[in-house]
């Protein structure tokens, strides 16, 4: 892409000096904007005390949910901080009340932590767990989900991108039959937002969860919640604290109107401020031309690993995303991203139980995974693959 | 023997302020500000997972220091965002049937009784209150007339947030064990300005923050589970990191009490709590109790002896909080104007321990609270510019 600069993308970006940094879909490099946000708070915050920081900074605190909100179409009031992605899934998850033989659609791609999830409120309530079909492509088959559709499904839960593959599920049409048969709508954009545009409005979904590390490029320890305003009303915390609820009359809680209500009261503003900067810095590049040159990156990669003897490519799925995911016929990926990372080049075994139900019905081994970002250079990609070529 | 001024000069923040708010928030010593800033710097450099890989040694240590601060063994160990998030963990893991009873304490902390009042919601759980004694404290030749079987959760807060009160959370314990009733000990205000045992305790869960008297980063918390609770303990919330996916249908969940945790959090945040929790082992929390604690005596009988001012703590032993009224000047008031000064102190409100609040009609409090790295001239301070803002 030629009007992408990417030279100053890697000038604000401190850890391209130290090797070709590949595992964004983990754990992306923060840029210095991100880290100074962090840093500077925690100094203050070392400097004058914890909570008169926290006030000091109340104003730019506050644009955090606006940044946020912006990234993703919502309103400010329908986001909600954490600390995580999962424990932004789990606090609307295990709010949900769920009945014996309710049933839960899910796609086979599903992340590992969320279908455990299911399993233990399958264990706890006897609900039901359901798998929609793949369509020919491998992504999530809408003809099939509404077939599946009665009145005992309580939840939609799905990945948007799995954690597997570059695989994207349809997740705006999934919305589309979700709001015509009103199911509530959980979507997990953990390894979307950051690396395209999301717009909750076109997804029609009704809970979005994600975290500031993967390709947000935020700092770890965050994590956000979207809530569809309609659906804040009959849908309760997991777990309710003094910020989520106001305890006003002894046997009375209260909750709070907007979606900070999945909040807890105690955390780290240097990393919500770190998650705010992320966005901003997100936004003034542009969520569309970020998905452009991933895409560009994922998909020349994925042509020259197709082309080098002895290796699949496993991604499924008519568009992509950047992660990018293959397996050596005699080389296990294990000792590949050993002899990567002896090269400086770091890269991600993804393990078999990451999406148990897709890796059993593919028959998948463990594969490496190599998800480059906007900021990684072609000379990156072509690092990797000479080391790949010479390694195998 | 505390050495002031060596601990002084390990604080950065008290050339600062005048910092009288370690019930909010502590001020870190350089060790904890250091190693949460190298291992940001370190994850911008190399990379999130990369950065844990690498220090992952360190981050063990961190369970082991917490574990030797309460004597418990690292296995029961559970590092969490905050210590609500850790206290939520242990009581939503309870399984609470209808009629089952809740015993709790009279100055309760806002957060868990909305926890209970969700669990009731949910559960038709009944919540009984223990009456306090002439002292103020929980009360246990009452709580003893309470046991009956349908107790099933004994649920304290070992030192409540509005005052200097310290519950007799060890004879609470001998009466829950005796009975075999889990007993959860909320001790977000107690570890860091004193001494800590587990055993001595007898309970089976503790819950704790960083930010407080331990002097860690915001934005961390630990939970303690004894071991023999871990057998038959699931977290309410389950994800890859609590459990395993062994199987599509089965999940294993973790022998320890890390359990209880996810598998994303701010591993630079967890340092930082190790490194407060080793700071205090090496001070001495024998050592930081004698300090804090007579500290805090002496700012009571100064301030009960200004015109105007009533001290409100309760309780025969006092710890390091100290909550005060003026007759005139709202607690607002006070603590803005003393902002003003840079001087740290905070409101504690009557929501944020109603049933207390009411039962004494307690108004907003200021609260103080001092700390061993506090002077005696930082007292003066504090006192004289009360003096000045009640006078006008």
């Amino acid at each position: 892409m030629a009007d992408f600069d990417v030279s100053a993308a890697r000038a604000d970006t401190p850890g391209v000096a130290h090797g070709i940094y590949l595992n964004n879909a983990s754990c992306s490099l923060m840029p210095r904007a991100v880290v100074d946000a962090v840093q500077d708070h925690f100094a203050l915050a070392a400097r004058i005390g914890g909570y008169p920081a926290a006030s000091k900074e109340a104003p730019a605190q506050e644009a955090v949910y606006g940044s946020v909100a912006r990234l993703i179409g919502a309103g400010p009031q329908d986001i909600a901080l954490v600390e995580s992605h999962t424990r932004a899934w789990q606090s609307v998850f295990y709010g949900l009340a769920f009945s014996e033989g309710d049933r839960i659609l899910t796609s086979r791609a599903e992340y590992g932590a969320n279908y455990v999830s299911f399993l233990q409120m399958r264990k706890r309530t006897g609900c039901v767990i359901e798998v929609i079909p793949d369509n020919n492509e491998g992504a999530i088959d809408c003809q099939a989900l509404e077939k599946m559709i009665d009145d005992r499904i309580a939840l939609i839960a799905i990945n948007w991108i799995p954690t597997n593959g570059g695989l994207i599920n349809p997740a705006a049409e999934i919305g589309a039959v979700a709001k015509r048969h009103g199911i509530p709508y959980l979507l997990d954009a953990c390894q979307a937002v950051g690396q395209m545009p999301v717009d909750v409005e076109r997804i029609g979904c009704d809970y979005l969860t994600a975290a500031g590390r993967k390709w947000l490029r935020g700092p770890k320890g965050t994590g956000f919640l979207y809530v569809r305003r309609e659906r804040l009303a009959d849908t309760e915390p997991a777990m309710i604290d003094d910020v989520g609820a106001a305890w006003h009359a002894a046997h009375a809680y209260e909750l709070r109107d907007d979606a900070r209500r999945f909040e807890s009261h105690e955390h780290e503003p240097a990393l919500r401020l770190g998650l705010g900067a992320a966005a901003d810095y997100a936004l003034a590049l542009g969520l569309d031309t970020i998905r452009s040159r991933v895409r560009e990156l994922a998909e020349g990669l994925r042509e020259a690993l197709v082309a080098m003897p002895g290796i699949t490519v496993h991604d499924l799925g008519s568009e992509r995303a950047g992660l990018v995911t293959f397996a050596h016929e005699s080389v296990d990926a294990g000792a590949i991203v050993t002899a990567l990372e002896r090269q400086n080049i770091c890269v991600k075994a993804v393990p078999r139980e990451g999406a148990l139900l897709d890796t059993v019905a593919r028959n998948l081994p463990v594969l490496v995974r190599i998800s480059p970002h906007y900021y990684n250079s072609e000379q990156d990609l072509e690092h990797v693959l000479t080391a790949l070529r010479e390694s195998l | 023997m505390i050495d002031l001024e060596a601990v002084r000069a390990d604080t950065p923040g008290v050339a600062h302020c005048v910092h009288l708010n370690n019930a909010g928030a502590g001020l870190m010593p350089r060790a904890v500000i250091d190693v949460v800033k190298d291992h940001i710097d370190l994850e911008a450099r190399i990379g999130g997972y990369e950065a844990k890989a690498q220090e992952n040694e360190r981050i063990e240590e961190v369970y082991a220091s917490v574990a030797r601060l309460i004597g418990a063994d690292k296995s029961e160990i559970a590092l969490v965002e905050n210590a609500t998030v850790a206290w939520q963990h242990a009581f939503f893991s309870q399984d609470l049937k209808e009629g089952d009873r809740i015993l709790t304490a009279e100055a309760e902390y806002a957060a868990n009784y909305i926890a209970y009042l969700q669990m009731r919601n949910r559960t038709g759980c009944v919540i009984d209150v223990i009456p306090s004694d002439a002292s103020g404290a929980t009360d246990c030749e009452a709580l003893e007339e309470m046991i009956d079987d349908r107790v099933k959760l004994i649920a304290i807060t070992w030192i409540p947030t509005n005052g200097g009160l310290v519950n007799p959370a060890a004879e609470i314990g001998r009466i829950a064990r005796r009975h075999g009733i889990p007993y959860l000990l909320d001790a977000c205000q107690a570890v860091g300005q004193m001494p800590v045992d587990v055993a001595a305790l007898g309970c089976d869960f503790l819950s704790a923050t960083g930010r407080k008297f331990l002097r860690g980063p915001r934005g961390t918390g630990f939970l303690y589970a004894r071991a023999e609770m871990l057998k038959n303990t699931e977290p309410y919330m389950l994800d890859m990191f609590g459990a395993e996916w062994i199987k599509p249908e089965v999940y294993q969940m973790r022998p320890d009490a890390r359990r209880f945790e996810t598998w994303e959090s701010a591993l630079a945040l967890h340092l930082g709590l190790g490194a407060a929790a080793d700071y205090a082992l090496d001070v001495g929390l024998d050592a930081i109790k004698t300090r804090a604690f007579p500290l805090a005596d002496s700012l009571r009988r100064e301030l009960a002896a200004l015109p105007g001012i009533s001290v409100h703590d309760i309780g025969a032993d006092k710890c390091a909080i100290v909550t005060f009224s003026h007759e005139g000047v709202p607690a607002e008031v006070i603590a803005g104007a003393l902002r003003e000064k840079n001087i740290n102190v905070s409101v504690s409100g009557p929501t944020s321990t109603l049933l207390d609040a009411r039962a004494r009609s307690l108004p907003d409090l200021v609260r103080a609270s001092p700390h061993y790295y506090n002077n005696e001239d930082e007292l003066k301070t504090f006192l004289e510019a009360l003096r000045n803002i009640t006078r006008s």
